[in-house]
């Protein structure tokens, strides 16, 4: 085995930009043709748009397909249920169903994955596992529930398809965990960034050094925060190990991008197994390198549940390969996932990023959870920062950190005034999975109220 | 076939692993025992990563049951 080699897959990871996009558009047309000769949806939405897979007949053409929207796939479903008209089988033709966590009022989104769509998901996982450094003598600890969730299912899969030594860390304590990690001597941690750093927490509560441990790389995904360059400075100073960033989505069935060993500060788009897309979310205009817009993805990997344009949500910004020094051909997106195109909160006139906020938090190491609360009283809005300190923390150094927080946030939002609150210990909510720290009180409906 | 997807020539290791690959899809067409069927279809799986990554073949393999 070359296990000397960088790349997970050396002849398409190193392709120029235009090979690459004469490969893509290889499996375009026949991802295309696919789609209309096998699923239901897809037929329909292509007559209903005059578009015919015949017409790809260079990459911009991508933008001849009609887009797909979650509110589509989740209107298929519910007209015909369980799985919708985008799936080309049957549920007893396949070997697995996953589901989204689901939004308020409505169902999860179901998909299902043959043998093969399934062997597809641990093969993306293996481009960013080896692409971070890990070989066949590391072993590796799965910090995940192992739920319908999809989550590190793949990556699980992947660890052992390169051969590492695979520790499932399902259905534990998070003590239990902390001590099975020390215990199995994992080299490896897979964890959402909030999970990691809880980790941390409570190995520091056990009395564990994890900065000595054998652990040397963290795998990351599940929340924009593993490129946040606060956030993953302060999990690899809890660790004393490099942490890496990947993001996916249970609409791919896996992730679609990565960090490679040069940490480039973004995450490679896998663009042998993808298109990935960047328009403004209002036009739909494509935008420029360096540009923020939503990203649209197209994917190869699945056969039983197409997915071709599909609208994320996600904000991105793309840079060029050539911005990482690695020698993959595949662009990047600067700081990994953003956040979401709908995640921006209007308060006073100002805008307020999630993303902003943990940025500035995360500089606060004694800050061990925090929550962000919009509110309307009287005829403005307010903003209060809940923060939870570490357990030994002295109190009396809290109107210092009240100050320095007030001041930082303060400064990074055109003067906006945030309160900062403390709460007691264990009042915040943990996560273990996509956190959520800022709550909307002005979105909430009054009870009884519809 | 003797190219890959960007029309570039198959080396002597890829020639072999494609043909692995066809030989697999033709099995799935042989009426085998449930341990047999199985582990051809799984096997398939795993080379449907290997042939499309190295871009010597892309297509779906719902029809063979993988």
């Amino acid at each position: 085995v070359a296990t000397d080699s960088p790349y997970w897959n050396p002849k398409t990871e190193t392709l120029d930009r235009e090979r690459l996009e004469a490969l893509q558009l290889a499996k375009l047309r026949r991802q295309g043709e696919w789609a209309a000769a096998r699923s239901p949806w897809y037929r329909r939405r292509f007559t209903e748009e005059r578009f015919d897979p015949g017409q790809l007949r260079t990459l911009a053409d991508l933008r001849r397909i009609p887009l797909l929207t979650r509110d589509d796939w989740m209107a298929s479903q519910e007209a015909n249920p369980p799985y919708g008209e985008i799936p080309v089988i049957a549920g007893q033709d396949a070997i697995r169903i996953h589901t989204t966590s689901g939004t308020t009022g409505r169902g999860p989104l179901r998909a299902l994955d043959s043998r093969k769509d399934w062997a597809w998901i641990a093969e993306m996982w293996c481009y960013a596992i080896w692409g971070c450094g890990i070989r066949p003598v590391d072993t590796a600890y799965i910090a995940f529930g192992y739920g319908s969730f999809i989550g590190f299912w793949g990556l699980h899969y992947a660890m052992e398809k390169v051969g590492v030594l695979n520790v499932p860390g399902g259905a534990q304590s998070t003590e239990a965990r902390v001590l099975q990690i020390a215990d199995f001597g994992a080299t490896v941690l897979a964890a959402t960034p909030t999970y990691a750093i809880r980790l941390a927490q409570e190995a520091e509560r056990l009395d564990i050094d994890l900065r000595g441990s054998s652990v040397k790389r963290l795998v990351l995904s599940g929340e924009p925060a593993g490129s946040i360059p606060q956030t993953k400075a302060l999990i690899e100073e809890l660790w004393g190990a490099k942490a890496f960033d990947t993001a996916g989505m249970t609409e791919i069935g896996t992730i679609m991008v990565f960090e490679c060993a040069q940490q480039p500060g973004g995450t490679h788009i896998i663009e042998d197994h993808v298109i990935e897309e960047v328009l403004d979310p209002d036009t739909l205009v494509p935008m420029a390198y360096g540009e923020r817009g939503e990203r649209v993805v197209t994917s190869f990997g699945r056969g039983s549940t197409p997915l071709l344009r599909y609208r994320t949500g996600d904000l991105v910004c793309r840079v060029p390969a050539s911005t990482c020094d690695c020698g993959r051909g595949f662009d990047i997106y600067e700081g990994g996932i953003l956040g979401r195109v709908d995640d921006m909160k209007l308060i006073r006139g100002t805008n307020v990023y999630p993303r902003a906020i943990e940025a500035i938090v995360r500089e606060f190491p004694e800050v061990e959870e925090f929550q962000t609360v919009i509110s309307h009283e009287g005829i403005r809005d307010e903003v209060t920062l809940r923060v939870e300190m570490a357990p030994d923390w002295p109190s009396e150094s809290w109107e210092q950190l009240h100050d320095s927080l007030h001041r930082r946030l303060s400064h990074a939002h055109e003067g906006l005034n945030f309160r900062i609150e403390r709460v007691g210990a264990g009042e915040l909510p943990r996560f273990e999975l996509k956190a959520r720290r800022m709550i909307d009180m002005r979105e909430t409906p009054v009870a009884g109220v519809k | 076939v003797t190219v890959d997807l960007l029309g570039s020539e198959l080396s002597p290791s890829e020639v072999r692993l494609l043909a692995v690959y066809e030989e697999l899809k033709a099995l799935c067409a042989e009426d085998l025992p449930p341990n047999a069927h199985a582990g051809v279809r799984a096997s398939l799986a795993l080379m449907h990563n290997v042939v499309t990554g190295l871009a010597l073949e892309y297509e779906h393999l719902t029809d063979l049951g993988a």
